[in-house]
């Protein structure tokens, strides 16, 4: 959470329109679920990556490592595809015993946990497009120009905020717990986190009350009145989408 | 002429504390203004009732010689002509950029955009974080925050600009630039009250100083004086500021009115 926070902030697409770059991530997006072939989707997913890191200017290292937390989770949901549990031989590519059962994997299931993977995949890499290079605040721009309930975009920025807020404050309470050897066995381990989350709690109440009031001392009546910052539109950069998009388009209806 | 009176104010919590027994005073327009007295003196709980967040039980609050009511307006004009620069800058920050957050305030207050941007843009130069514009909140260093919720306060052009200890926890170079800020501010002749718990602090600094002690002002007066009477002072629990200390004990035939005043009387005597 915090890497993709201060990489939101210091990319070199920071002061892209927002809109754009939703547009972009948009239609990066649907063009993965629609191509069901495996060779546009590995170019996509490059091609992704190559913008992500050579245009976008984010870190191979940081880039790989957050890939590597989607990965965890897709391999595993592809597996369950991938492999079947049955008693009986067939036309399968593979056969194990474990513990009294069959796992197996037909040819079938193998492609298309294949073609799953790689579509998983290269969502993620669109997504991290957008998540990357836009920051919060432009985020709460989008929302605002697709006209979501002010409600809704108050409490998505105000949880934002103190999220980090109550996280430092975590981070202290443990700190101040650990050295006075809150965590050096079993037993302290759980009464700490016990007192932790009661005092955290505790705190955020107290905390929650201040904050009200010092918004009240500054005079807001219901909503929080914020000067938005206007973006521009690069005619560049819509022609970039156009283009991006076009190309793929045609991969996709020429071969699938 | 007093911008602000309080007379035999009463502030009770709903908890049954006691915050305020019978504070009376009056603060001339213009002038720097120290609240000195220990934690849980009461000095908080006043600069939220000057605010007109809090309304006292009994007593009588004037501000510019109106008497307030609590009508829905005078609790708006309040808010506007006095505004409250919080402890735990943490508190008082929740916009995502600095830009926004500083934004706020005279957004609240209904004015024009050009308006809004102008008086943004003097208050970032104010207390020097333009160059934090588009930052969010988390990524600030402490004193930047500090100086952050300054800068939402300016913005909202009170007349009246309280600061709840505004130098804890600084280190002594972002004391040195905020001291620098309220300075300036003074010049542009507001109004700047500051609670502090530092005798030192509240010696050079203010024009007239009250001491708080158990909700209750126990003694006011200029510096020189509020600090010669060691009687009030060991009542109240406060220590001498050290320039007088060093004064007295060298014999000094005029007390040094600063630091910088003493350092140099020693160097040239």
């Amino acid at each position: 959470m915090y890497l993709i926070d201060r990489l939101s902030y210091l990319n070199s697409f920071r002061n892209v329109h927002p809109m754009e770059k939703m547009f972009f991530t948009m239609g990066a997006l649907f063009l993965s679920l629609f191509t069901d072939n495996p060779v546009i989707m590995v170019s996509l997913l490059i091609t992704m990556s190559f913008i992500i890191v050579f245009a976008a200017g984010i870190e191979l290292l940081d880039y790989i490592k957050l890939l590597s937390i989607p990965f965890i989770f897709i391999l595993s949901g592809v597996l369950t595809i991938i492999v079947e549990i049955n008693s009986q031989s067939g036309n399968y590519i593979w056969q194990g015993r474990f513990a009294g059962l069959v796992f197996s994997i037909s040819a079938q299931s193998a492609v298309s946990g294949g073609i799953l993977f790689l579509r998983s995949f290269t969502s993620v890499s669109c997504l991290y497009f957008f998540i990357l290079t836009t920051p919060i605040t432009d985020v709460e721009y989008i929302l605002k120009k697709m006209k979501l309930p002010v409600l809704f975009r108050e409490m998505f920025m105000m949880i934002y905020r103190f999220i980090f807020v109550t996280a430092e404050m975590a981070g202290m309470i443990i700190i101040s717990q650990r050295s006075r050897s809150g965590y050096n066995s079993i037993k302290n381990c759980i009464n700490s986190i016990g007192i932790l989350a009661s005092s955290v709690f505790v705190k955020s109440y107290f905390f929650s009350k201040a904050s009200y009031n010092a918004m009240i001392s500054r005079g807001c009546d219901g909503g929080i009145n914020v000067l938005e910052s206007e973006y521009k539109y690069s005619a560049i950069n819509i022609a970039f989408i156009i283009f991006f998009n076009f190309c793929f388009i045609i991969l996709i209806l020429r071969f699938g | 002429m007093s911008i602000i009176e309080l007379d035999g104010v009463h502030f009770k919590y709903p908890d049954g504390t006691h915050a305020l027994r019978g504070v009376s005073l009056s603060i001339d327009a213009g002038k720097k203004i120290a609240v000195l007295g220990h934690n849980g003196s009461g000095k908080s709980t006043l600069f939220l009732l000057l605010n007109g967040l809090y309304i006292p039980q009994s007593g009588t609050y004037r501000f510019n010689g109106e008497e307030i009511t609590y009508t829905k307006k005078q609790k708006r004009d309040l808010i506007e002509k006095t505004g409250i620069v919080f402890q735990d800058p943490e508190v008082q920050l929740f916009a995502s950029t600095v830009y926004k957050e500083i934004s706020i305030g005279p957004m609240n207050l209904k004015l024009s955009q050009g308006e809004v941007i102008e008086r943004i843009n003097s208050a970032m130069e104010k207390t020097d974080v333009a160059f934090l514009k588009d930052r969010p909140v988390h990524f600030l260093s402490y004193g930047e925050k500090k100086r952050v919720a300054i800068a939402d306060i300016l913005a909202m052009k009170s007349d009246v600009i309280l600061l709840d200890e505004p130098l804890a926890w600084l280190d002594s170079i972002h004391e040195k630039k905020i001291l620098e800020i309220l300075n300036s501010i003074s010049r542009e002749n507001k109004t700047v009250i500051m609670s502090t718990h530092s005798s030192d602090l509240a010696y050079e600094w203010a024009d007239y100083i009250y001491i708080f002690s158990e909700g209750q002002i126990a003694a006011s007066g200029t510096p020189e004086n509020i600090f010669t009477n060691k009687e009030i002072l060991r009542a109240a629990g406060i220590e001498v500021p050290f320039v007088i200390q060093i004064a007295e004990k060298m014999k000094l035939e005029k007390i040094p009115s600063s630091r910088s005043e003493l350092l140099s009387m020693i160097g040239g005597g």
